[in-house]
């Protein structure tokens, strides 16, 4: 049997967006944003190129990391 | 004064051509706006309605007052300088941006800079409250440009509003569709609109005009009216 009381729809709602809001939004923040993350993680290692480029970039956040910590 | 550079972040990725649209969108809000072509091979002239055997611009003259009478107008009100054929080397870009608060109503008006690809971002004499559009188009070329944008705007020493916007986006290509969604979510500093590709756009320079004077209802119409809004919106933040 169907329960009706629970919502299967993938569409979100106003009261959905506003629960997100609550739970994830900063206090200014009056909207919030959806990432795909795992497409994105898809798109980069579809492609070489982006690949190369993103994984160069985390190389140097990384670093970065580690030179804030030797302080 | 309002002023808008841009720039687009390697050579052909129509940044003339945007300008040049997106000055018209301006005007037609009743905004006073002046495009200042920066670009030897920019040719903004072409879009505006110039003639194509017109050769002099700034280049050709000793000193900004001098190059004043090369300020051309078009139908639509646009007040514009070409470059002209360089002809004597008195005058450079910083002196010419740096000059046009010389010019009458100048305080409340848009300065459009059509800047070349090959001279830097932090070369330009920029204020806090300027607005730097990067033109981009949706490729792996200008994705590994953006990075590299990104990692020298770390180091720049003067401040201004820097954005990179999508020309020429061709929502049926996969790459295309793939590389917006990957930088919308992830790239910081890109403008939260984009120009579509419109043939139009093409096709109006060879009608001498611009694309939202050739086709009103076109899709490059809104593009450049939401483009001209989004920016009225950011100087207005300025004030």
């Amino acid at each position: 049997m169907n329960d009706y009381a629970v919502k299967k729809s993938t569409i979100l709602t106003q009261y959905d967006i506003d629960n997100l809001l609550h739970q994830f939004g900063g206090k200014n923040q009056t909207y919030i944003e959806i990432v795909d993350v795992e497409k994105n993680r898809q798109t980069i290692e579809k492609y070489p190129l982006i690949k190369d480029i993103a994984l160069s970039v985390k190389d140097t956040q990384q670093v970065k990391n580690i030179n804030k910590s030797t302080y | 004064m309002k002023r808008v550079f841009v720039k687009g972040i390697k050579g052909g990725t129509g940044t003339t051509s945007v300008v040049a649209n997106l000055a018209c969108a301006l005007r037609k809000s009743n905004e006073n706006v002046y495009v200042i072509d920066l670009d030897p091979k920019g040719d903004i002239g072409l879009h505006l309605g110039l003639s194509w055997e017109h050769q002099l611009g700034w280049s050709d003259y000793s000193s900004f007052r001098a190059a004043g009478c090369q300020f051309h107008q078009d139908d639509d009100g646009i007040k514009f300088l070409p470059y002209g054929s360089a002809s004597l080397s008195n005058l450079n870009f910083t002196s010419i941006i740096e000059s046009c608060e010389q010019l009458k109503e100048s305080e409340n008006a848009w300065f459009l800079f059509d800047c070349p690809a090959h001279i830097d971002v932090v070369d330009y004499p920029t204020r806090k409250e300027d607005i730097f559009l990067e033109i981009v188009n949706c490729d792996a070329i200008c994705h590994s440009f953006i990075y590299k944008r990104l990692n020298a705007l770390k180091h720049a020493t003067s401040r201004w509003q820097h954005y990179f916007l999508i020309n020429r986006f061709n929502s049926a290509s996969e790459l295309e569709s793939d590389l917006l969604q990957l930088w919308q979510s992830e790239l910081p500093l890109l403008a939260p609109l984009y120009i579509n590709q419109d043939e139009v756009i093409k096709e109006a320079t060879a009608f001498r005009n611009v694309a939202i004077n050739c086709a009103p209802y076109s899709v490059a119409n809104d593009d450049f009216e939401t483009l001209a809004g989004w920016l009225v919106s950011r100087a207005s933040n300025n004030d």
